[in-house]
């Protein structure tokens, strides 16, 4: 065992921590820094991962904050890679890694990010089943597509799900999507304008699986058999990559201490409940301002904020971040799907189609709520905004009525769509 | 310190020469399909003047905190020191449209590779010390080139100029 004195520790190299440095440093930080990660990569971005496993980025694109070397010599940070933190004590305010190294913190930043989950299945150890989040993933998709498999199977139609689908049907790999939801972006589409993304796709070729679970994975002298609950049918492809969700990095995490959910709970300042413990990115539970409740929001932005608000507390400098809403555009075969808020709880919806746009627009107690666009990317951030400033003007409105502002703009991009 | 270009709603006609301005000086064929980067939109409701109709003439603001910067997912929007003009590094541009939705103003444009361009503030302008084109060619001088605090010394001036304006007539009208 070997103590070291750092008075800030951040447990992660994603987005979060390089942001919370960034701040810390930026306020007049002056303390030493030291970054703990169990990656050996510089600091990365997921989402970036199945652009390069497609071939449109180069290996170094991968790392927007450049090279562990840049980043320490700028923001004098010491960065420990390989050194996955196994726990934190709160209390004592103590780190611990599985190389032995222990840190004393005055202050530390939880921003250990996310892992793909995997549902425990027979089969699912198989080497010709992948995931897509890590660099490792990444290497690994890109070197097998190099195999020019013919028949590729994607379980999980949501936003990495379709960037895979994306990316096999580029390379002219038969795809077929599975989910177990009856539909595409089955959290962020409406039944409707999933119907719509399922009609355009069918038409490109791609095959479509939904109400399917996932049982088994058997391997066959070709590649595998997916096998599913409770029915006789499966398919049967060259491999099978498995996008289905998330889940929060804290198995170092505390839980008589720290008060865990989802994810970490913190407050606008990205504090936990232990003094001198923060959290942000996908290990944070902040707020949602659609629906005032705690929730992991795993979006780049928002990481970036909350990680960004964590470092500026630190170094002395009081901020607040006030949360966000969910919100996702994808960009792939050639079309744009865009959500906004929560499209399953409304009161009220509207659609408007001309052409190849789609716009659906959802209301709640006479606020918009949510919205679906497909190749309406020009005014998403305009409708995105209004949202949200619908949701700050709600506590001062005596009636029910959309906010004036909100109101025009909404009515302005119809007629400015539906002009073509 | 930093400079962006204002707009005074009360004063714009909606003529759109600085669109015209913004093309010529940055090369833009709207024939090819390229939309331009300075943009005029009329909006008409009762709610918001007293003959119910505004122009907006509109571009990229290069916002003191700018969300598009922060939703880039590659690193290829920045800030240029000094001048603060929001800049894209178009090699880095991938084409996701993380900006479009990031951005309140619906300013971000993709270009035929799916590279984002916007308005740059006239950076080969102003860096010799002209004004971006558009407020160059602004014959109402509703578009100007200033700084946040200059521009909101302006506004207050000019809301000072109308209270006192407002509070003598009435007071014109007492003594009939």
């Amino acid at each position: 065992m070997r103590l070291e004195q750092s008075k800030a520790v951040v447990i992660g190299n994603g987005c979060a921590g390089a942001e919370c440095i960034i701040a810390m440093r930026d306020n007049g930080y002056e303390g030493d820094i030291t970054m703990l990660t169990s990656s050996k990569w510089p600091i990365y971005n997921p989402m970036l991962t199945t652009y390069f496993a497609a071939g449109k980025i180069e290996f170094a694109q991968l790392f927007p904050y450049g090279s562990n070397e840049e980043f320490t010599k700028k923001y004098r940070v010491k960065i420990h890679g390989s050194s996955p933190v196994i726990s934190v004590d709160a209390e004592k305010r103590w780190v611990v890694t599985d190389k032995g190294l222990e840190f004393q913190y005055n202050k530390c930043l939880v921003a250990s990010g996310a892992s793909p989950f995997l549902p425990h299945i027979p089969g699912i150890d198989s080497e010709k089943v992948f995931t897509m989040r890590t660099v490792e993933d990444a290497l690994r998709l890109k070197s097998v597509m190099e195999t020019k498999p013919r028949q590729v199977l994607v379980v999980g139609a949501s936003m990495v799900g379709v960037k895979i689908m994306e990316l096999c049907h580029q390379k002219g790999i038969e795809v077929c999507l599975v989910d177990m939801a009856p539909h595409l972006f089955p959290l962020a589409a409406s039944p409707q304008c999933a119907a719509v993304l399922e009609e355009r796709l069918k038409r490109q070729g791609i095959r479509f699986r939904f109400n399917a679970r996932l049982g088994k994975i058997e391997e066959t002298p070709g590649g595998i058999r997916a096998c599913f609950s409770g029915s006789e049918a499966s398919e049967e492809a060259d491999m099978a990559v498995i996008c289905i969700g998330v889940r929060p990095n804290l198995s170092f995490v505390n839980h008589e201490q720290l008060v865990v959910k989802k994810g970490i709970l913190v407050n606008e300042r990205m504090e936990t409940n232990m003094p001198g413990l923060y959290a942000a990115g996908d290990v944070a539970q902040g707020n949602n301002l659609l629906t005032n409740q705690k929730q992991i929001i795993g979006l780049w932005a928002n990481a970036r904020y909350q990680g960004r608000t964590a470092g500026r507390n630190i170094a002395g400098k009081p901020d607040k971040y006030p949360g966000n809403i969910p919100h996702n555009i994808t960009h792939f075969m050639g079309m744009d799907f865009i959500s906004i808020g929560d499209v399953a709880n409304y009161d009220y919806t509207e659609v408007k189609q001309h052409k190849n746009k789609y716009i659906q627009l959802f209301w709640k107690d006479g606020l918009l709520s949510s919205a679906n666009l497909i190749d309406e990317f020009y005014s998403s951030g305009a409708v995105k905004y209004a949202l949200i400033k619908g949701l700050k003007k709600q506590e001062k409105m005596k009636t029910g009525a959309l906010p004036v502002a909100q109101d025009i703009l909404i009515r302005e991009l119809i007629t400015e769509v539906m002009k073509g | 310190m930093k400079k962006a270009v204002f707009l005074d709603p009360e004063r714009c006609v909606g003529c759109g020469a600085c669109v015209v301005a913004c093309m010529d000086e940055n090369d833009i064929y709207p024939e090819k399909g390229e939309p331009p980067l300075r943009r005029v939109y009329q909006i008409e409701d009762r709610r918001i003047s007293e003959n119910g109709i505004i122009y907006i003439s509109i571009a990229c603001n290069h916002c003191e905190d700018s969300p598009c910067l922060i939703a880039c997912p590659t690193g290829a929007i920045s800030r240029e020191p000094g001048s603060g003009r929001i800049v894209t590094d178009t090699s880095l541009c991938i084409g996701c449209h993380s900006c479009a939705l990031a951005c309140p103003f619906g300013i971000p444009r993709y270009n035929a590779e799916e590279k984002m361009y916007k308005c740059t503030l006239c950076g080969d302008r102003i860096s010799v010390g002209l004004e971006p084109a558009c407020v160059r060619v602004c014959f109402q001088e509703a578009l100007s080139l200033e700084s946040a605090n200059d521009f909101q010394g302006k506004k207050e001036k000019a809301l000072m100029e109308s209270l006192i304006k407002a509070t003598s007539q009435k007071r014109i009208g007492f003594r009939e």
